[in-house]
């Protein structure tokens, strides 16, 4: 007879009963557990496709090529005005977006240097989507080096958690290839897709400034963030990339922000010296005419990519001909 | 029984195995690969980016103490990062070439904050540039207008809210976000502390420099081209410097070649550059000043002559009256200096 034969065959009724119930409650307790961990709606997997991609068209063809101009020195004054001279937010805007801003986050340095998007004008941006009916507004970059501390330094991270927008930083695995059509550079090329990933809109905010190899970074050249890989290789066709990713990417608006002007050493600048407070915010649905604009104040106004993007036919680099609406 | 109770034990240590694996693996999840429901507004930062090996430079062992401040009134907000010339434009994405044509060789970087404040921060950027005349090349042609030139180093200026050196192969940059007191002192601090320590023994030589006169000379204007000064392929090593005449500036220029016939051919070789593509001669043989060449660009005056190894001139004037006196001037001061 086996030790748990000779047990079972002395236990007693009152003994069974109360390993039952012991046995019991330790069951209940470890399901209890099991149901304080369970969640119904799991985090959902976003990892980028390997195959190659495309992109939506995301502007508003009914809204037609605008461009708005307001001055003034308090960004989120100057972008609600601008914006509400191209018809409002809501015109753009509408319930259960998904959007994207794609900002200028690639350095890890202060806002007051103006090398990266001002965060007073993302935290705004993100507001008014959001009060537009948006279902959420996600914030990103791939600034390459250290996206974290990029985006903390540059006080984006604050200014994206303080209005209710999602950041997200670019992994390992956010990136998927994708392909211009027709294009000479981006071929199979690692593109940060997870947060695009359902976008229904998209808008690009760039900080106005020069640029040592393209002559000045603004809102077409932002989009070369987008891009992951060795993309240094394509400074060497700066021009050429700035006109593929403009033509590869339509976004539902642009935001220039020319409150203050790197007029020079960019796009890193480094001195307050580099910059010029020009008091300016533009905003328009024609990218190539936003920078045919902040060309202009830079003093550059026949940038190579600029020509390019005209001729393939992007935008139009006369900004006066859509009529500037000056707030 | 003992067989049993072993059985037992053998289970709940496997079970606690399994239970410390689930645990390990989960804390380590990549959390890039999800996203965070929007209520809870938390943001989906990666532990750590992996990059691919090739790309990450590490600092060599008798680099490391490059960057170490020994101030108590500042701590540093991290290790010191390195970049090389594959990787730079990771840090300073479309300025990398401006060092690259330049010959860089390394960026070390670190942040640093005030002692107790880390909102006041501020990063050290030390190039090296593999030479000191590479070294004045960056520092001379970043140098920004409206700065003051500092008394930290023999090449040394400040804005307000950076300071700006060289030392032997070495261009640094402190820089910081804010202007204020507390931080300027903290940066000076910081500049002597590194400049005390003998980075690079080796000074730069610039013998260009005494060919300008020092009458007029706009203090800190000197600049170094190293090469295709002006647009044209056979300038090198150009060194110019800004001169205030009459509230007019106006630029000069020093090339130092290796003999007399060589300087004669690189003028004569600048004047026809400058016949080829868009200008036009001026002619300036009334002048009497023997080898002078003159160009008009578009309504900008080009003057340029060799004065023994010497190749010497005007760039970019406004009015040609100011371009031939500072020809004139610049040719004798020459002459004196090569006697």
């Amino acid at each position: 007879m086996t030790y748990q034969e000779d047990e079972i065959r002395n236990m007693n009724r009152r003994e069974f009963i109360n390993r039952s119930i012991k046995a019991s409650l330790t069951i209940a307790g470890l399901a209890s557990v099991g149901y304080v961990f369970y969640r119904n709606n799991p985090p959902e997997i976003l990892t980028a496709p390997r195959q190659n991609i495309s992109l939506s068209d995301y502007s508003i063809s009914k809204a037609g090529k605008k461009i708005a101009i307001a001055r003034g020195t308090k960004r989120s004054d100057t972008l609600t005005k601008a914006i509400g001279a191209l018809g409002g937010i809501e015109a753009y805007i509408q319930k259960d977006d998904i959007v994207l801003i794609k900002v200028n986050g690639a350095f890890a340095t202060p806002p007051e240097l103006g090398a990266t998007s001002h965060p007073e004008l993302v935290q705004t941006l993100i507001s008014l989507c959001l009060k537009a009916g948006a279902r959420e507004v996600r914030v990103s970059d791939n600034p390459i080096n250290d996206p974290e501390s990029c985006f903390r330094l540059s006080g984006l991270e604050q200014a994206t958690r303080n209005s209710g927008g999602r950041l997200f930083l670019p992994g390992k695995s956010s990136f998927s290839p994708i392909t211009l059509s027709n294009g000479k550079l981006i071929k199979n090329w690692p593109f940060l897709w997870t947060p695009m990933k359902n976008v229904t809109k998209l808008i690009g905010v760039a900080p106005l400034k020069d640029h040592h190899r393209s002559g000045a970074s603004m809102t077409m050249k932002n989009w070369y963030g987008l891009l992951g890989g060795r993309r240094n290789i394509f400074h060497q066709d700066i021009h050429t990339i700035i006109e593929e990713l403009a033509l590869l990417i339509k976004p539902t608006f642009v935001v220039l922000d020319a409150t203050v002007t790197m007029m020079t050493n960019g796009p890193t600048g480094g001195s307050l010296d580099d910059l010029k407070p020009t008091g300016l915010m533009i905003v328009s649905t024609d990218q190539v005419a936003a920078d045919a604009y902040g060309a202009e104040l830079l003093g550059k106004p026949l940038l190579p990519f600029i020509r390019n993007a005209l001729k393939a036919g992007v935008g139009t680099a006369d900004y006066k001909s859509l009529n500037p609406i000056m707030t | 029984m003992r067989y049993e109770t072993t059985i037992s034990i053998a289970i709940i240590l496997l079970l606690l195995c399994l239970s410390g694996i689930l645990l390990v693996k989960q804390s380590h999840y990549d959390k890039t690969l999800f996203t965070v429901p929007t209520q809870t507004r938390t943001m989906t930062i990666p532990e750590k980016l992996e990059i691919p090996q090739e790309e990450i430079s590490f600092p060599q062992e008798t680099e490391t103490g490059l960057l170490s401040i020994p101030v108590k009134e500042i701590s540093p907000m991290g290790e010191m990062e390195t970049f090389g010339p594959q990787t730079l434009s990771d840090k300073i994405d479309g300025k990398a070439d401006l060092y690259l044509e330049e010959g860089f060789v390394r960026l070390y970087c670190r942040r640093f904050s005030l002692a107790g404040n880390p909102s006041l921060w501020f990063e050290c950027y030390l190039y090296d540039m593999g030479n000191p005349r590479n070294a004045f090349v960056v520092y001379s042609n970043q140098r920004r207008p409206n700065s003051r030139t500092s008394s930290l180093a023999p090449f040394s200026y400040e804005s307000d809210n950076a300071v700006y050196f060289i030392q032997g192969k070495y261009y640094m940059e402190i820089v910081s976000g804010k202007s204020d007191t507390a931080m300027k002192k903290a940066i000076q601090t910081v500049a002597q502390s590194i400049l005390k320590r003998p980075l690079d023994t080796v000074q730069v030589s610039l013998p260009e420099i005494t060919y300008f006169p020092a009458k007029s000379l706009v203090q800190g204007s000197y600049k170094l081209y190293a090469h295709n000064a002006f647009g044209y392929d056979q300038f090198s090593n150009v060194m110019t410097a800004v001169y205030k005449l009459d509230k007019k500036e106006i630029t000069l220029f020093i090339i130092l070649q290796s003999n007399e016939e060589k300087a004669k051919k690189t003028a004569e070789g600048y004047h026809a550059f400058m016949v080829e593509y868009g200008g036009e001669s001026w002619d300036v043989s009334n002048q009497n000043l023997p080898g002078l060449y003159g160009g008009d660009l578009l309504g900008d005056y080009d003057l340029v002559f060799s004065r023994g190894k010497v190749v010497a001139g005007v760039h970019g004037a406004k009015d040609k009256d100011t371009a031939l006196k500072m020809a004139s001037e610049l040719y004798k001061y020459i002459g004196s200096q090569i006697q």
